[in-house]
């Protein structure tokens, strides 16, 4: 392997590399979700947040190898993990083919109870391998098999009754059924004889599990992962299965928050609820309780990843010191003047700009006094602050001047002995990413992100995003000659810039949904993105490292609305708990961000300071998919000329963002 | 033993040599590009039919003069080609006609269902044309589909037998064209499975094959464990080869839980591995997975460089018998 990162997926690691691998989020078990509970759990969230490793740290596999007597582990957990994959149901085959959902709805039922009961006797069986139980011991299980499935208990040739023979039973029903089911297609006939209630085989078979000896008081816990591969239907049984559970039953469902389609039953109608019948955790938002911890957890994952590969404890916690940027001093002036090296100091881009603005409205003698009054030759990051404040002035109705040039430059310089305000340390330290990311953008470089921290911010409490973000990193320093996992300089910026844009771009095509849903959300972010970008990088950027926007959302058209939630629910946007107070009249607004995994697609910094509130026009704009492109480049060019100087834009005053 | 399926016949043809064989029936699927109109007027035949596919968006006014039959898009192909087949003749209507079936302009879940299809209508044997195109309209940025991805499922009736283990070993072979769209939906789809992708080498056009490889390449986070050493390659006009190549692929693979195989190259390659799942793998662990789009564009190529014919033996269809029962049914 080339790289500690190139695997990033739970499904491509087998069971020891998941073992490996695993670290425990708060440095302790159990944390996020329970096995042992008897309360049904859901763990959802988006892709990528580490919900297939957790369950399958989970499974018997696992539990097994963890010890060297598989039932000693299951007694000392406290339960059983049979884990499975709903995608391995191919449920798609349930529909169609010339028969009612209701028809299909009581074969899925049959099909899933078959498939879960042979699951836990597979796993049973497996464990009787080294338990040494006798003959009487399994037959209660045949006997709770062959009963529920109304088969005489000599029915199987042979007669026997071990757990085998369970099994070969289930196996022969569930492989008619899919004869059936696949025969359906072309002769239009599902003749299936269902030979249980619901419900009946998959509980009684566990309660028979459970008087196995050594199963006292061990939980069965059902694994589900990959819930989103069950139809609106299917998950009605399995929330029925849910709802009716026995002892010692439970189920703890994987999936991703938009796969949860329904809480329903089959229960006379009734929904499941939250706290009553199931608990619900969704498993990036328990790593965003703890932000601290989420970064503890992303390092330890990163450190038992790099030792893996072969570096020393020690090397590796360099590894992680060398994704940042050379040390420098408070104004970054050794980086940013390597930015800005091409240009001679007088014409630094951004100092053009400025003089051939106020060329338009005064003169060229008064453009060259500003331009040599805001310049700080020897620091790029005053500059550019000096030039932010003199902008601010202008904008806030002041004509452009000498006067108002030599205000703005006495504002920072006592930045440069250490000797400012805090009013001026707070502005410099608002502003400063800002500016920043202004000067590599006027230089026509990208955005700079560098530093553990900053990526594990980008990450967005995915933990597999950040796995991404260093692949691409690792690869393009590989590619530029870098010695990426030895001795002690720092990852390159180009690197780490390249890397960065194609992990945003990885997560874009990731986390999109499919079809013209798909399609939709992406333009939606695309144009929230350019939007935002649009505000960053103009002459007074109206909010600070801007990443949110917030909204009342009233009269959104309902499309726009929906491919809103669409990007919620895939993690192209997060919602903002709490929302935002209105400024106007103290109604909440609801408040949403880009996610940190896209923000390096516009320059934008991951972090969540500045909140832009957006009137209905643009959130429609940005959101509905009627809206056409040409429409949206006129909103995002009335905002750059609002924002950008010589100020002369038509203000919407009904818009508080301006 | 195996299936020898370099003895099945194919044979290279020219425009010119089409109209010394006369068939009772030929089949075409009906779209704007030059190949599927010149074949279905030089080709003789009794009784020739037009196939209109749902996914080309034709109006009744843009359909071609002759006998016109409908496949709609939400009509399954198992049940759309049965009736076709059964207006052109009946149950077992086929047993005595000489039957070609054009499937250059054919969607590919209607081919992947093709052979049993014509085995259920009574055919013993039937001639499968497919033209090469000289070039695609705009090279390797062609598009061949309008539109995502809507969803990926199993073509119903091709859906075999599962297995239930907790950690399956379970295969994905796909046959890999120039929409590295669909192959990555349907690698997104079975992320567990080993995934084998299938290229055509030769390709239809000696260009062919690097433009694939590009495209691919625009998938290669969501294909596990991309690298060369899981890549299958066989001639892209030849679907016995694809099939022997496939026969080859899951025999080293060793046991499996399940196969998934998908194609969405050039139609001889889906025929290819049509033909390998009706001849080998039906009633097996094994299903014919699909990405199902909304739209296909009407006219992707220009000219024809070749004409294939390939003659499918449907003795060779597996039947699908129903498992040996245990406890009765």
């Amino acid at each position: 392997m080339r790289s500690p990162f190139e695997v990033t997926k739970a499904v491509d690691l087998n069971d020891p590399q998941i073992e490996r691998t695993y670290v425990a989020f708060g440095g302790r078990e159990r944390v996020i979700v329970d096995p042992t509970s008897p309360m049904p759990q859901f763990l959802t969230g988006v892709k990528g947040g580490g919900r297939t490793h957790l369950m399958r740290h989970f499974s018997y596999s696992l539990q097994k190898a963890r010890g060297t007597h598989a039932l000693d582990e299951i007694r000392a957990d406290g339960y059983l993990g049979v884990y499975f994959r709903c995608s391995g149901l191919n449920g798609s085959r349930f529909a169609g083919k010339g028969q009612s959902s209701e028809v299909w709805s009581s074969a899925f039922s049959y099909y899933m109870d078959l498939w879960l009961t042979e699951l836990l006797i597979a796993t049973v069986r497996d464990i009787g391998e080294s338990a040494s139980w006798s003959d009487d011991d399994v037959v209660g299980v045949f006997y709770a098999v062959a009963e529920s499935i109304r088969v005489p208990a000599d029915a199987k040739s042979g007669g026997g009754q071990a757990l085998a023979d369970a099994l070969d039973l289930l196996s022969a029903l569930r492989v008619d059924l899919d004869w059936t089911i696949n025969n359906a297609a072309h002769t239009g006939n599902l003749d299936i004889n269902v030979r249980s209630n619901p419900g009946d085989l998959l509980f009684r078979t566990c309660q028979a599990v459970g008087d196995l000896p050594g199963f006292e008081g061990v939980r069965i816990t059902f694994l589900a992962d990959e819930y989103e591969n069950l139809g609106y239907d299917q998950q009605v049984y399995f929330n029925t299965l849910i709802r009716e559970k026995e002892a010692p039953a439970t189920f703890l469902v994987g999936g991703r928050s938009w796969g949860i389609k329904t809480h329903k039953t089959l229960s006379a109608g009734e929904e499941n609820k939250k706290g009553s019948e199931y608990e619900l955790s969704t498993i990036e938002d328990t790593y965003a309780r703890d932000p601290k911890a989420y970064e503890t957890f992303c390092r330890d994952l990163i450190m038992v990843r790099l030792t893996d590969f072969g570096l020393s404890a020690e090397e590796a916690k360099e590894w992680i010191g060398r994704l940042s940027f050379e040390s420098d001093d408070r104004f970054f002036s050794k980086r940013l003047g390597a930015v800005l090296d091409r240009y001679a100091p007088s014409e630094r881009p951004y100092l053009v700009r400025l003089r051939a603005v106020i060329r338009q409205v005064r003169s060229v003698t008064v453009a060259d006094e500003v331009a040599t009054t805001l310049a700080f030759p020897d620091y790029p990051l005053l500059e550019k602050l000096a030039i932010l404040r003199f902008y601010q002035q202008w904008a806030g109705g002041q004509a452009p001047s000498v006067d108002i040039a030599l205000n703005a430059r006495d504002w920072v310089a006592p930045l440069v002995d250490g000797s400012e305000s805090v009013e001026l340390t707070n502005f410099f330290n608002q502003r400063k990413s800002d500016a920043v990311a202004q000067i590599y953008n006027d230089a026509n470089r990208r955005t700079a992100y560098a530093g553990f921290s900053e990526l594990v911010g980008m990450s967005g409490f995915l933990p597999r995003s950040l796995l991404m973000i260093l692949k691409y990193v690792a690869h393009w320093a590989s590619f530029h000659g870098e010695e990426v996992f030895r001795g002690a300089v720092p990852i390159s910026e180009r690197a780490l810039s390249e890397g960065v844009l194609d992990a945003a771009k990885w997560y874009l095509a990731d986390a999109k949904p499919l079809g013209t849903e798909g399609e939709e959300c992406e333009i939606a972010v695309k144009r929230l993105g350019r939007y935002l970008q649009s505000i960053r990088y103009s002459d007074k950027p109206s909010e600070i490292d801007i990443t949110t926007f917030s909204s009342n959302l009233a009269g959104v058209s309902e499309e726009a609305l929906a491919v809103l939630h669409r990007c919620l629910e895939h993690g192209l946007l997060l919602e903002v708990s709490g929302g935002r107070a209105s400024r106007n009249h103290g109604s909440t607004h609801r408040k949403f961000q880009l996610h940190p995994m896209l923000t390096p697609l516009w320059g934008l910094k991951p972090g969540r300071r500045g909140d832009a509130t957006f009137t209905t026009e643009t959130v429609h704009a940005i959101f509905s998919p009627l809206v056409q492109e040409l429409s949206f480049s006129r909103a995002r060019e009335t905002l750059e000329i609002a924002l950008n100087a010589p100020f002369r834009g038509v203000i919407d005053t009904r818009d508080p963002l301006f | 033993m195996g299936i020898e399926y370099a003895a099945f016949r194919r044979v290279r043809v020219s425009l010119s040599q089409l109209p010394a064989q006369h068939y009772d029936l030929f089949l075409s699927s009906f779209n704007s590009s030059t190949r599927v109109g010149v074949l279905a007027r030089t080709i003789t035949a009794t009784r020739k039919i037009w196939i209109v596919h749902d996914e080309y968006s034709y109006d009744d006014s843009e359909l071609p003069d002759g006998e016109v039959m409908h496949a709609a898009k939400s009509v399954a192909p198992a049940e759309s080609w049965a009736e076709v087949l059964e207006r052109v003749g009946g149950l077992s209507g086929l047993h005595d006609m000489s039957v070609a079936i054009d499937i250059t302009g054919m969607m590919r879940p209607h081919i992947a269902m093709l052979p049993f299809a014509l085995q259920q209508a009574g055919a013993k044997e039937v001639t499968v044309y497919y033209s090469d195109p000289e070039s695609y309209v705009a090279g390797e940025r062609t598009r061949f589909t309008k539109g995502p991805v809507e969803r990926v499922g199993l073509i119903p009736g091709m859906e075999g037998l599962h297995t239930n283990r907790p950690s399956p070993h379970d295969a994905l072979i796909v046959g890999a064209g120039y929409d590295h769209g669909l192959v990555k939906a349907i690698a997104e789809d079975k992320p567990n499975a080993e995934h084998i992708i299938l290229l055509g080498l030769p390709s239809l056009q000696p260009h062919m094959y690097q433009e694939s490889v590009l495209k691919l390449e625009n998938a290669r986070e969501s294909i596990r464990d991309y690298r060369p050493a899981s890549r299958a390659f066989a001639p892209a006009n030849n679907p016995f080869a694809t099939a022997q190549v496939i026969a080859s692929t899951v025999l080293a693979l060793g046991s499996l839980d399940h196969l998934y195989l998908s194609a969405v190259g050039a139609k001889p390659q889906v025929l290819g591995f049509s033909w390998y799942y009706w001849c080998e793998a039906a009633g097996q662990n094994a299903s014919f997975l699909y990405p199902f789009v909304e739209r296909y564009e009407r006219d992707t190529s220009n000219g024809i460089a070749a004409i294939h014919a390939y003659v499918l033996e449907l003795a060779f269809v597996r039947s699908l018998e129903r498992p040996t029962m245990g406890p009765g049914r």
